[in-house]
């Protein structure tokens, strides 16, 4: 770790200050969204790097390039996947398992979004859940918002159970060392209690206004649910691939394989069985055209991000702040695991929760001795996974999934309005907190 | 040195074009298209502006499901089971209102005195028909399709 402060420093200044102000303005125009996200951070860690503050190789020292590989990986996995038309067949297979009752539709295709959100990346899910569910709607005549509402909390809870399922966890999970299979044992039993509790909650908020004809049921009920697949035969590849990969998460752990390398080495096995015994030039665009679907953004993001937490970590900012908060916490892990909770719900219901945790992970990590070392701190990461995951659902800015929701909800002509969304939001964003809290200390601390 | 006499728009644009206004009906739209066999009119204010135009692809998405017409809508379509009367049935919601909702707005225009080679690639890369209109007012004064332009060239012959 480079502690030290490097030499020829923008004009002489206090690095610290410097690396400080460099950041603060980054977050500045993260907050602000009149500069693109992944800009704002281009900007910052460019900063940090001519101002002295860090060189270019220590720069790429600070990538974790397991998250980018992981990230990436899931990204083409997924690309691939979504191709089959598999998404669209489980929710027109639950919804007719329904029998088109709405309130059974309501609970289904929300539970859907969950599990499909703990595997694959949440902005993908909706993308594809969505949709169908508006289609639904539409022929049971009915109004689009208690779906879409309850498909943009589940996609936020159910990416919380799992290493894969949301970009914090991935961070924490790849800074600390906490595998796949930890995940599912430690947060997997308190999402599925969240998820139920905000199930409960909308069904009783919207149930008895959701009632359809039994004409429009049949409707519905007449969709082909095996029409939906595109290609068979990619489906079984692709589901043979996952499961390769998910079993490589589990047992990676055991035979130092990092999950990066899993994602990384499953795409590429997926990418040849997709693109094998075709011409060079049928390759060549299939190839592009799974790449060009890549967010790159996202993934230049994460580097750019990385690089700036690092710069300020190599000047010794991040351990004064892990510092201060082990004086505000009197050194006790239990105060510090339900501050860390409820911190990182209330901040990432307003700012992205992506560039909070890259700065937090460093923090908490500081303060491991005072807090009894690495091992004690078990807590403190999953109560910061549960808050910058869940705290996702408190406004409609929490999380991308939810714009990319209000974006379809406004062109179906069901608008979501901020104040409507945080309405609900804050209530949830509050129950699952609650919830996670009574977890972590029944978990650790009783 | 020669002057080379470069052809503008003006020269070969036909006027005036069929249009619609964009507090004329979904309904009287449809009728427009079906009579002239057009797959794209302007749109204008009542003071002659061109705001837009309704184009087929746009009245062909009234046709269907939302969830279908709609940016980033489903895509495979093939699990549903539909009906003339369904699609009759979305139609008829909005065959009373103004098309005002429907037109598009982000169309380029030329202008009268536009070098008519514009026009053409305009034609070439996006468009069927090519709405003229004032620089300074952007009121409506003629329209460039493939036709028109071939009919200037035979004009030569």
């Amino acid at each position: 770790m480079m502690e030290d402060v490097p030499p020829a420093l923008l004009l002489g200044l206090d690095p610290r200050w410097l690396a400080t102000g460099i950041f603060l303005l980054t977050y500045a125009l993260l907050i602000s969204e009149r500069v693109h996200r992944t800009v704002a951070v281009m900007f910052g860690a460019g900063l940090m790097i001519l101002s002295g503050i860090i060189t270019q190789d220590d720069a790429f020292d600070g990538v974790d390039f397991n998250t980018i590989s992981l990230l990436t990986g899931m990204m083409i996995l997924v690309g691939i996947t979504q191709r089959t038309g598999i998404f669209q067949f489980v929710a027109v297979w639950v919804v007719k398992k329904a029998k088109a009752d709405p309130r059974g539709i309501l609970i289904t295709l929300a539970t859907v979004t969950a599990v499909f959100s703990a595997f694959f990346d949440n902005v993908t899910t909706v993308l594809l859940i969505v949709p169908v569910t508006l289609l639904i709607v539409e022929k049971l005549e009915l109004s689009a918002y208690p779906f879409l509402f309850a498909e943009i909390f589940a996609s936020n809870i159910g990416g919380t159970a799992t290493l894969i399922g949301d970009p914090p966890n991935i961070m924490i999970g790849s800074a600390v060392g906490l595998s796949f299979a930890d995940f599912i044992i430690a947060l997997g039993p308190v999402v599925i209690v969240i998820h139920l509790a905000v199930l409960l909650l909308l069904y009783l908020l919207w149930a008895r206004k959701l009632e359809s004809t039994p004409e429009a049921r049949a409707r519905v009920m007449e969709f082909h649910e095996k029409d939906t697949i595109t290609d068979r035969r990619l489906l079984r590849q692709c589901m043979v691939v996952m499961a390769l990969v998910i079993t490589g998460f589990i047992l990676g752990e055991h035979i130092g394989l990092q999950s990066g390398s899993v994602a990384l080495a499953g795409a590429g096995l997926l990418m040849l069985i997709f693109t094998i015994g075709r011409s060079g030039k049928e390759q060549s665009a299939r190839v592009q055209e799974i790449l060009s679907e890549l967010e790159w953004g996202t993934i230049i993001f994460f580097m750019c991000l990385f690089m700036m937490v690092h710069g300020l970590r190599a000047t010794g900012v991040l351990t004064l702040i892990g510092r201060e908060l082990i004086e505000l916490t009197g050194g006790d892990l239990q105060v510090t695991t339900f501050a860390t909770l409820w911190l990182a719900a209330i901040a990432s219901a307003f700012v992205d929760n992506v560039p909070f945790v890259a700065t937090m992970i460093p923090v908490l990590q500081s303060t491991a001795d005072q807090l009894g070392g690495a091992q004690e701190m078990t807590p403190v990461w999953w109560a910061l996974s549960l808050g910058a995951c869940l705290g996702g659902n408190g406004t409609l800015v929490g999380a991308t999934a939810n714009i990319i929701v209000a974006g379809f909800a406004e062109r179906s002509g069901n608008a979501i309005s901020f104040t409507r969304f945080m309405l609900l939001g804050i209530p949830v964003l509050l129950i699952s907190t609650v919830i996670s809290s009574v977890y972590l200390y029944l978990r650790h601390f009783a | 040195m020669a002057v080379i006499d470069h052809v503008q728009c003006s020269a070969i644009m036909h006027s005036p074009p069929t249009h619609l206004y964009l507090d004329n009906t979904v309904h009287e739209a449809i009728e427009l298209l079906i009579d002239h066999h057009m797959y794209n009119v302007p749109v204008v204010d009542r003071d002659e502006v061109f705001v837009g135009e309704i184009s087929a692809k746009r009245l062909t998405g009234l046709l269907l499901p939302v969830s279908l017409s709609m940016e980033q809508g489903l895509k495979y379509t093939s699990f549903m089971r539909e009906n003339l009367g369904d699609i009759k049935q979305r139609l008829d919601a909005v065959k009373s209102k103004p098309i005002a909702p429907y037109i598009a707005t982000d169309i380029t225009v030329v202008y009268p005195d536009s070098p008519l080679i514009d026009a053409l690639t305009l034609l070439f890369h996006k468009y069927i028909r090519i709405p003229v209109v004032n620089r300074d007012d952007r009121r409506l004064v003629g329209g460039i399709s493939l036709i028109t332009v071939l009919r200037a060239v035979e004009k030569l012959e």
